[in-house]
């Protein structure tokens, strides 16, 4: 189940952040968020990285915590998805999928004329669309 | 048919084609004379003469009254015509798309071709007396009209023609008439 | 020199040749060589109007989204420039006026249709070519008036919205309003003065996008001159 995603701009400034969880524990949330853009950042600069991967936008798992997994997205335009985790089992496939469908609703929210770029995402049908692709990737990774 | 008619563009022949040989009698190798463009006020966009050795009239009285012409004998085709019921008053003015309107009249020595779009654009074409019907190229001058006068942004609407692309595509497709 | 060919015609359709024996010959609808067309209006056209997907078939096409986006931000840097959202309104409607008044020209002429009987003719051939040649898609006229002067367009998929959705500060604009204004503009052009409103719109939650358009007067081709001159 993801608990929580996450849309970062090319400056780390945030633009869309939500968590899923029924618990309170969205600081800590955002905390491991926060965390995993260092991560980000270390592999992206880091120059030894093979060339194969450069032109990889799924990062793949980023960073586990004894609770979460954080897989991480990076488009050209440098901008990070994050999504946070707490299955254990996660098949790279999924998280691909995941991240394409998340990438194509974020295009189209910032492609609405009022969106200003740089700035959060406001908009409420993608947040209804990353609800339902969140949704719908519980779902399809079921044991 | 030998008309470039037709919606295409590309139809316009390049220059270096040979235009149709013009019917005996003109002189010219030309058949078109000349040509009037008017808007549904009565302004003269347009007005281009390849043939015409005898000017009489100054040249904005010529195209008023060819304007009032035009504007009479649509409103009297319109009046006897036999098939209609409801006749207006000679005079009257006509609502759009109310009375038929006439393509063409001839005399003994030149033709004058007539079209109207519903938006009120009037072409008028002289030609020489034993030329075909020109409601095609009358069209395809109206589509050389739209394609280089309404869509440059720089044109005012409503005031005289001074697109020099078009006016060379005009003269060019002109050639071809026959 | 009547012919026998215009049975099934409309009462308005033109004599099929007229002529007087002097020099002046004036050819009324078309000349006896020519098979009369298919009777569709008062004038008969050289050829019949297309249909809807041939006339979308045949005209230039653009990339929709890069139709949506540079809407998006001529309506965006509006509301930068002018702050005030009925502002923002007139000048889209402006816009849109501007638009429809040479539009109007290249739609007769790709669209070999003629002049068309009535308003309920007129408002058809909107909805089913006009619509279709610009935007790609048809609309639907609906809920005439008793005098059949005041209709509805309605448009189910409009190409102007995609990704649009509406920020709580602008609930005033009405994003769609060059739309309205290219169809004043048009029908002003072929003497048909009319108000157009927009009484559904989408992106405030409605299920459709419906304009309202209400003839107001049919202007009458006038001479222009003044009879002294």
């Amino acid at each position: 189940m993801i608990v929580c995603v996450a849309v970062v701009g090319h400056q780390n400034n945030p633009l869309y952040l939500q968590s899923f969880t029924e618990a309170d524990d969205a600081l800590k949330l955002h905390h491991v968020v926060h965390c995993s853009l260092d991560v980000i950042d270390e592999r992206v600069n880091n120059p030894k990285k093979s060339a194969p991967t450069l032109n990889e936008t799924f990062l793949g798992l980023l960073y586990p915590t004894e609770n979460y997994k954080v897989y991480g997205y990076l488009t050209n335009t440098k901008v990070k998805f994050l999504m946070v985790t707490t299955d254990l089992d996660v098949k790279d496939a999924d998280a691909r999928n995941f991240f394409r469908k998340f990438h194509a609703a974020y295009v189209d929210a910032v492609s609405n004329p009022f969106h200003v770029p740089g700035k959060k995402i406001a908009s409420r049908s993608f947040g209804a669309r990353v609800s339902t692709i969140v949704k719908s990737f519980g779902s399809g990774t079921v044991g | 048919m030998q008309f470039f008619g037709g919606s295409s563009l590309t139809s316009v022949a390049p220059e270096s084609s040979p235009a149709p040989a013009a019917p005996p009698g003109t002189g010219t190798g030309s058949n078109a004379q000349v040509i009037y463009v008017f808007n549904r006020n009565g302004v003269c966009l347009l007005y281009r003469e390849w043939h015409r050795p005898l000017r009489t009239l100054a040249r904005n009285q010529d195209q008023k009254l060819m304007f009032g012409l035009l504007f009479s004998l649509r409103s009297f085709t319109a009046k006897i015509d036999p098939t209609s019921t409801e006749h207006a008053n000679l005079g009257a003015p006509l609502l759009p798309g109310q009375g038929c309107s006439f393509h063409s009249f001839k005399t003994n020595t030149y033709k004058l071709n007539y079209m109207e779009s519903p938006s009120g654009i009037k072409l008028i074409l002289l030609t020489h007396p034993r030329t075909g019907d020109q409601r095609d190229a009358l069209k395809h001058i109206y589509s050389l009209y739209v394609e280089y006068v309404v869509k440059n942004p720089l044109y005012a609407p409503g005031s005289p023609i001074k697109c020099d692309l078009f006016n060379k595509h005009l003269d060019q497709y002109v050639k071809t008439l026959i | 020199a009547f012919t026998a060919k215009q049975k099934s015609i409309s009462p308005n359709w033109p004599i099929t040749h007229y002529s007087r024996p002097a020099t002046l010959r004036v050819v009324l609808s078309s000349d006896l060589s020519r098979p009369p067309p298919a009777p569709i209006s008062a004038m008969p056209p050289l050829t019949t109007p297309k249909s809807g997907d041939a006339l979308f078939a045949s005209v230039e096409r653009v990339n929709a989204e890069l139709f949506t986006l540079t809407y998006g931000a001529i309506v965006r840097q509006l509301l930068t420039d002018l702050e005030e959202v009925e502002e923002v309104n007139k000048q889209l409607d402006q816009m849109g006026y501007n638009i429809g008044t040479r539009l109007v020209d290249e739609f007769l002429a790709k669209s070999n249709v003629s002049n068309c009987a009535d308003f309920k003719e007129t408002a058809d051939t909107i909805a089913k070519l006009g619509f279709k040649m610009f935007l790609g898609v048809t609309a639907t006229v609906t809920n005439w008036d008793a005098e059949g002067t005041t209709c509805s367009f309605v448009l189910e998929d409009n190409p102007l919205v995609d990704f649009v959705e509406l920020p709580d500060t602008c609930q005033g604009l009405q994003y769609c309003n060059v739309l309205s204004g290219v169809i004043r503009g048009a029908l002003e052009m072929v003497s048909m003065k009319t108000e157009v409103t927009w009484v559904r719109d989408m992106l405030r939650g409605d299920d459709a996008y419906e304009m309202r358009v209400k003839l107001t007067k049919q202007v009458p081709e006038e001479y222009p001159y003044k009879d002294d001159d």
